[in-house]
């Protein structure tokens, strides 16, 4: 997954969780050869904003959650300027008992 | 006066108010009270348990589901079941946040439900019923208000035991699967300690239908037949949360059940109340428990007394998360004959919330 951001401006990252479930996350970051560094985590929707990070950046984040039998949803939503970026809202989906889920998102 | 011990079969206590005769006459007497509102109430109501429940989650679904409760000729079908929860079109994304709002934990706990059976006696007409049922306050809930510091404390707790202090390497299958069995371990040790303070925690439910009789399955021929309402309200033994000791062995259980349902060509009429009280004592997991009921017959023919009661007790054990298995033993006096008879019994009982709605509708959900 790739969204196109523009590195002269902070980025913002949303976490929206959208199926009832007792769940955490985790977010990352890393510029292009860097090592992954910790940015937030969290059991709620939450906003973070990011300096501007250079093309070839990158976005890791991790969500866990109690077992339910629906599935676990929720959204990763990037923003700049106020707008959402062009296939800057993330999906995250999983089976209700997988119980972690991971994705990695390049910023280009 | 005689007595007779009887042994019974496990049957479902939702046959609450099921019908039984007496020697001397049509006599409605109850079986035990299920202390839980009927998952689908109009089901309840028309007397009708389909092989197959419709439950659509979309627009097109419903309309697709309706069309099947109606033949070519505009009449409508027998055996037709539909359950429907309102959330997962009003609130989709709803999460867990606003499930612990009260608007949210109502409307995510609300069902409508509606069916069709064969009308008694008449093979041409049909009986048709809606139903709503809600749960108002359960916190006995691991997802509820009541449980939201510590849900969010015990993921908050797992993601710092379960998870490495840097990124998951998601291509390193051990790891992924020992991440996934510690997440599970703490998610059964949230429950189980969740469920062992708050097992008699508050709670109340409650729900009603009403139903038409359909003469030849049309609806320009209907009769309405009554309706029936019930509500069921659960509190810990000393009103209040107990983290242990005598106040979190025990729970009270209340239900109360009105029906009234009209004479029509579907069948007779009847005006009932029953109120039933039960104690609990022990745990989320067994208890000792005795029940009394009282129905009130408001239309009883002369010479038949209008009020009857009965009581039971025993033990029980959870079998699954909402599901009890219930044995003991119990009278039921018959007010026409003044009979009594001490039963054994072995029953079912849900939790007094049992189901939550999003579990079982969403789609995907089992």
């Amino acid at each position: 997954m790739a969204v196109n951001i523009d590195s002269r401006v902070p980025l913002e990252v949303l976490i929206d969780f959208q199926s009832v479930h007792r769940a955490a996350f985790r977010l990352f970051a890393r510029t292009a050869g860097g090592e992954w560094e910790f940015v937030k985590d969290g059991t709620g929707d939450q906003r973070t904003i990011l300096p501007p990070l250079p093309s070839g950046s990158a976005l890791l984040y991790e969500f866990i959650y109690f077992a339910e039998s629906r599935p676990f949803r929720a959204a990763v939503a990037l923003r700049q300027n106020g707008r959402l970026l062009p296939d800057g809202v993330i999906p995250v989906t999983a089976a209700g008992d997988v119980r972690f889920i991971q994705g990695e998102v390049d910023l280009v | 006066m005689s007595s007779r011990i009887l042994a019974s079969g496990i049957t479902l206590l939702s046959l609450c108010l099921a019908d039984a005769t007496s020697a001397q006459g049509a006599v409605d007497l109850p079986k035990l009270l299920p202390f839980a509102v009927p998952t689908s109430p109009s089901l309840q109501f028309i007397g009708a348990s389909p092989a197959k429940v419709e439950r659509p989650s979309s627009g097109p679904e419903i309309f697709t589901s309706l069309l099947s409760a109606i033949d070519t000729a505009g009449r409508v079908q027998q055996g037709f079941a539909l359950d429907l929860a309102p959330a997962q079109f009003l609130w989709r994304n709803m999460d867990v946040d606003e499930y612990e709002s009260p608007g949210g934990f109502i409307l995510a706990n609300t069902t409508l439900s509606s069916g069709t059976a064969r009308s008694s006696g008449d093979s041409s007409s049909t009986t048709i019923g809606f139903g709503v049922r809600t749960v108002f306050l359960d916190n006995a809930d691991p997802l509820s208000r009541a449980a939201s510091a510590a849900g969010d404390a015990a993921i908050q707790q797992a993601l710092t035991a379960c998870l490495p202090p840097g990124p998951v390497n998601r291509n390193d299958p051990v790891q992924v699967k020992n991440i996934r069995t510690c997440l599970q371990r703490a998610d059964s040790t949230f429950r189980a300690e969740y469920r062992r303070l708050h097992w008699n925690d508050y709670s109340f439910a409650a729900g009603g239908a009403t139903g038409w009789g359909l003469k030849n399955s049309e609806w320009n021929e209907r009769e309405w037949l009554g309706f029936a309402v019930w509500a069921v309200g659960a509190a810990p033994l000393c009103f209040r949360v107990a983290p242990r000791g005598v106040c979190n062995r025990g729970q009270w259980v209340a239900q109360i059940h009105h029906e009234r349902r009209d004479s029509t060509f579907d069948g007779p009429g009847r005006n009932r109340t029953a109120l039933g009280v039960r104690g609990n004592w022990g745990s989320g997991r067994f208890n000792l428990f005795a029940e009394g009921l009282q129905l009130w017959t408001h239309d009883a023919p002369s010479g038949v007394d209008d009020s009857y009661n009965e009581w039971s007790g025993g033990l029980e054990f959870r079998v699954t998360d909402e599901l009890w298995v219930a044995t003991g033993f119990g009278s039921r006096f018959n007010d026409a004959t003044r009979d009594s008879e001490v039963a054994v019994i072995a029953n079912l009982r849900f939790n007094v919330a049992p189901t939550r709605m999003l579990q079982k509708i969403v789609p995907g959900a089992p």
